[in-house]
């Protein structure tokens, strides 16, 4: 269609215009030589006709530009002029734009990984069809109107009912974790880091997840062996990314599967923090997780189910319709006590962890908010001062008729420019930040994997920070260029008053201000983190390992299991360099937490809150082991495990809420049963580092419990990395296959604090970040100033001030802006660490220090960054200086 | 002879422009101006603020398609000639004027 034909001919024209523009110069000259001619024939001589035609022909230049506006888009011509001469005014000042891109790049960079993290685990939904149309279910036991347990697993019986009849769903899926998985591939056993997840044989239809290669499950040929999906990133780790996989028979745990397709990228299955290695169809469970059977015992707590619900049916509502839940709630519950089932959205996806990462991660979007408007404020600064400088040249645009729609254009094109490189480096920078800040990421007991890489959120994220900021940074210097009085400028000679320009300073300040409370946090940071460091933990951290056995994930039961854990304890216990060993329920700064109530027999009647305390299952010798101090009392041996008494220790927190100022020992304190009190111990921290005094007692471990896991606490003589390989060996004599993790209670120590360490890393090196900065722009700043007031210094410089007077008047300039910006500072500052106040540990803003380090910091580096100005107004030579101006 | 110029509107330059150019067969720019002139009793006369962007939005929109010729005084001139999908365009057009006249005359009559 003609209109069609006419842009795209318009575009063309104005992006290539040199063809255009010779037609149109051949065209006039043609038309003035006709005229020429019609002259001739009247009668006029060449020369005369020649003038008449020019003056009938009317304005050649007007004529051209008519037809120019007719031929191209007149903004897109003005852009292609614009570029280029923007790209050459850039590289006139190569270190102001260098300068320039650097910070943007940093701040875009920096937020833009952050922004991955915080998208990735709080805000994005799932990979999967209708994501906010799911509903995972979840059943709670309150008392009174306090939630005591809640937990989302269900029978699977439930799902099968539901299948059945779904009453609020159009469709339910259930799925059940496997956290350990051995494959068995291409003469390989690989134990499956990503663990495997079992999967009702709807779960890909039902979420709308279409295989990447091969298919997802469905109804297999059972004649054949089962089907398993591949993740993703294990296709691309285990087998090498190869579509020769499919099709391929491997053992998942000893059990046969044939693999028929891979997952998509972006799918790592409904559960946050996992990125399962395999899914595998819930049928084939109890093959490959041998220590239950899920389908066998069907009213056992073991699926998670997560339904699609009917429109229009409120989560409220749909759990108060989901009446066959009642057939599998205990009646009748005892006193207030209620057992519910909830309905909860999950658009993006399940999470336990999600609340121990929202915090921080929240704190780390607004601390790189902060760089971001510090690098802003930086390239405003740089810019500005330019645009400053550059007076005489917008001034003399402005004097032969650019308009000041014109000028803005053309500061526009710079902004761009610097937006889109800054954009790319930083886009490249944010991608291996993020990967750092996912190691750095807080883990639990279990890792918690993230396959968050720079997605198309991220980078329109990316796109749209840098555009902005550049922007904003941008349109400074273009509204100092708009407001220009031209004669005045034009009557001035002097190069433009960079350093002294108000708007410029101001925003010195806010770079000042903004990295005063960076240094603040990055300081509380890391005095938190170096006070929970020297903490005393109550147990002897430096000699002691921690392992996990799991003989159930290798089918071991009954008096197996008793078997292989009393020959694993027989070869810890003999093993040279092993001081003392123990099991125990539980591991030290694990995070995990079991509580029970505890009653005094005949004692005082205590409320319900202080009757609870944490309840400790633990080996022999456990706090020779350990290291926890006995004040009174003996250790646990090993006749208590056998014998018939109930034993029982508590630590002094306990002793003091229970028993008062009453000697505990060889009393009677009931918990689950009666036992007799036989030690008082020194309280510990046993969750985490930055745990509070609670009461705690410890009951021995009977070592028949038939539980698939066990746990060893190992006392080492020397450090305990040495003794690493001979416990694993030792460990892995009586069966080398079942799963084994063990680390040094140091690496326990690290993960409780891995969120302080990720704060105080990220917010020093944000505070580094802001101060090189601070330093870069005010080295500017101040070059300029200096520049501009050459005549000046010459003359106080003549008139005898001697060279420490004139480097004072020029450091004097900075510090006051210094000054300045930090008053600004100190009070968000302030404000910050009272809301930032949980992450913070023993740092309080009474301590006078906590401020004046940091402000010290930045006075000092604020000197320093001046201080080649001030040499440099120091070497000014007043004769030069007054006759140049 | 009146002396007021006529002024025109984009479209009906256009219009006129290819009906020219229709019955006189291919012009170039200048020729074109002096035939309208000479046509219409000089009310309508056309500088080359209006012509010249005239043609090229019918060149651009492929109305109209322009080649360099040589003239009987042997000088370079660029011709324009009608396409064919000018000529389905002029019809379109010039049927859509004739009704628009038709309905101005009307209304002016009745009022």
């Amino acid at each position: 269609m003609p209109a069609l034909r006419r842009f795209l001919l318009r575009v063309l024209t104005a992006l290539w215009p040199h063809r255009a523009e010779a037609d149109l110069g051949r065209e006039v000259q043609a038309h003035l030589a006709l005229l020429e001619d019609d002259f001739v024939a009247k009668g006029m001589d060449r020369e005369a006709a020649r003038h008449a035609a020019r003056r009938a022909f009317g304005g050649v230049e007007q004529a051209k530009e008519s037809q120019r506006a007719a031929r191209s888009l007149a903004w897109l011509d003005d852009l292609r002029r614009d570029v280029p001469y923007a790209m050459r005014s850039l590289l006139r000042a190569p270190a102001t734009t260098m300068a320039a891109v650097l910070a943007l790049a940093l701040g875009v960079g920096a937020t833009t990984a952050v922004f991955t993290l915080f998208d990735g685990v709080l805000l994005k939904p799932l990979a999967v069809t209708r994501p906010d149309q799911l509903r995972v279910m979840r059943q709670a036991i309150y008392m009174g109107r306090r939630e005591a347990k809640a937990s989302t697993l269900l029978p699977y019986e439930l799902f099968v009912q539901l299948r059945a009849t779904p009453e609020v769903f159009s469709d339910v899926i259930a799925f059940a974790p496997l956290d350990d998985a051995i494959l068995a591939a291409n003469d390989r056993e690989i134990r499956l880091a990503g663990g495997g997840v079992f999967v009702s044989d709807n779960y890909f239809e039902v979420l709308g997840v279409n295989a990447r290669r091969g298919r997802m499950l469905a109804g297999a040929d059972p004649q054949t062996d089962l089907p398993a999906v591949l993740g993703h990133s294990a296709w691309l780790n285990h087998f090498g990314g190869d579509s020769s996989a499919i099709g391929r028979r491997i053992a998942i745990n000893d059990a046969p599967f044939t693999i028929v397709g891979v997952a998509p990228s972006s799918f790592f299955g409904l559960v946050l923090g996992d990125v399962p290695d395999v899914f595998l169809p819930l049928e084939a469970q109890s093959l490959a997780q041998p220590s239950m059977s899920i389908l066998a015992d069907r009213r056992n707590w073991s699926v998670e189910i997560v339904g699609r619900i009917l429109p229009g049916v409120a989560d409220a509502v749909a759990a108060e319709r989901l009446t066959l839940f009642r057939g599998f709630t205990r009646q009748p519950m005892p006193g207030s006590a209620k057992h519910v089932l909830e309905v909860q959205p999950i658009i993006n996806g399940l999470s336990d962890v999600r609340a121990r990462f929202a915090e921080p991660l929240t704190l780390l979007l607004a601390l790189g908010v902060l760089l971001l408007l510090i690098a802003c404020a930086n390239v405003a600064t740089l810019l500005g001062a330019r645009a400053a400088s550059r007076r005489s040249e917008i001034v003399i645009r402005a004097a032969i008729g650019a308009g000041k729609g014109r000028l803005l254009r053309q500061f526009a094109a710079e902004s761009l420019i610097l937006a889109v490189i800054a954009g790319t480096i930083g886009a490249v920078f944010a991608s291996w930040a993020t990967n750092v800040l996912l190691t750095l990421l807080p883990q639990g007991s279990t890792p918690t994997l993230f396959d968050l890489a720079l997605d198309r959120r991220s980078l329109v994220f990316c796109v749209a920070i840098s555009m902005l900021t550049a922007l904003i940074a941008g349109v400074v210097p273009a509204l100092r260029a708009a407001g220009f009085d031209l004669s005045a400028a034009l009557r001035d000679r002097s190069p433009g008053a960079a350093g002294s320009d108000r708007r410029v300073r101001a925003f010195a300040i806010v770079q000042v201000a903004l990295s005063v409370v960076l240094v603040i946090a990055s300081t509380m940071f890391a005095e938190t983190l170096v006070r929970l460091t020297r903490t005393d933990l109550g147990f002897d951290a430096g000699h002691l390992l921690q392992a996990t056995v799991d003989p159930g994930a290798r089918l071991y039961r009954g008096p197996e299991l008793d078997h292989y854990y009393e020959a694993v304890f027989d070869r810890l216990e003999q093993l040279p360099g092993v001081t003392a060993a123990t099991s125990s329920q539980m591991l030290l700064l694990d995070d995990g937490r079991t509580t029970g109530t505890v009653a005094v027999p005949g004692g005082p009647e205590l409320p319900q809150e202080l009757r609870e305390a944490q309840i400790f299952q633990v080996g022999p010798e456990f706090f020779r082991t350990t290291g926890i101090g006995v004040v009174r009392g003996r250790d646990f041996s090993a006749d208590d495990l056998r014998g018939r008494r109930r034993v029982a220790a508590l630590n002094e927190a306990a002793a003091r809420l229970y028993f008062g100022d009453r000697d505990p020992l060889g009393r009677t304190v009931s918990s689950t049963g009666d036992y007799e009190v036989i030690a008082i111990v020194r309280a510990a921290k046993y969750n985490t580092v930055r745990d509070n005094e609670t009461a705690a007692l410890f009951v021995p471990y009977p070592t028949t419990r038939q539980r698939g896991r066990m746990h060893y606490l190992i006392r080492t003589d020397g450090p305990p990395e040495n003794a690493i390989g001979a416990v694993s060996a030792a460990i892995h004599g009586p069966d080398p296959l079942v799963p084994l993790r063990i680390a040094p209670m140091r690496v326990f120590v690290d993960r409780s604090l891995s969120q302080e360490r990720l704060l105080t890393m990220l917010s020093i090196f944000f505070a580094a970040a802001a101060l090189t900065l601070l330093s870069v722009s005010l080295y500017g700043l101040m070059m300029f100033w200096v520049a501009e007031r050459t005549t000046a210094i010459g003359v106080h410089l003549a008139l005898g001030a001697n060279r420490s007077n004139v480097r004072w008047v020029v450091i004097r300039q900075p510090l006051w802006l210094a000054g300045l910006g930090i008053a600004a500072g100190l009070p968000v500052a302030i404000l910050g660490a009272r809301l930032a106040d949980r992450f913070l540990f023993g740092v309080g803003l009474r301590d006078p220090l906590t401020l004046a380090i940091p402000v010290g910091i930045v006075v000092a580096v604020t000197a320093i960054a001046c201080l080649p100005a001030a040499h440099r107004a120091t070497r000014i030579d007043p004769m030069t200086a007054l006759r140049c101006g | 002879m009146p002396s007021e110029r006529v002024e025109l509107l984009q479209g009906t330059l256009d219009l006129i422009v290819l009906r020219a150019l229709a019955t006189m067969g291919p012009q170039h720019a200048y020729g074109l101006a002096a035939r309208l002139a000479q046509v219409s009793d000089h009310p309508l006369s056309l500088n080359q603020g209006t012509l010249y962007p005239a043609l090229i939005r019918l060149e651009q929109k492929g109305w109209i398609r322009g080649a360099w010729q040589k003239t009987e005084t042997n000088r370079d001139a660029k011709y324009y000639a009608i396409t064919k999908s000018g000529e389905k365009a002029l019809e379109k057009q010039a049927e859509r004027w004739r009704r628009l006249a038709g309905l101005v005359d009307k209304l002016l009559l009745e009022s």
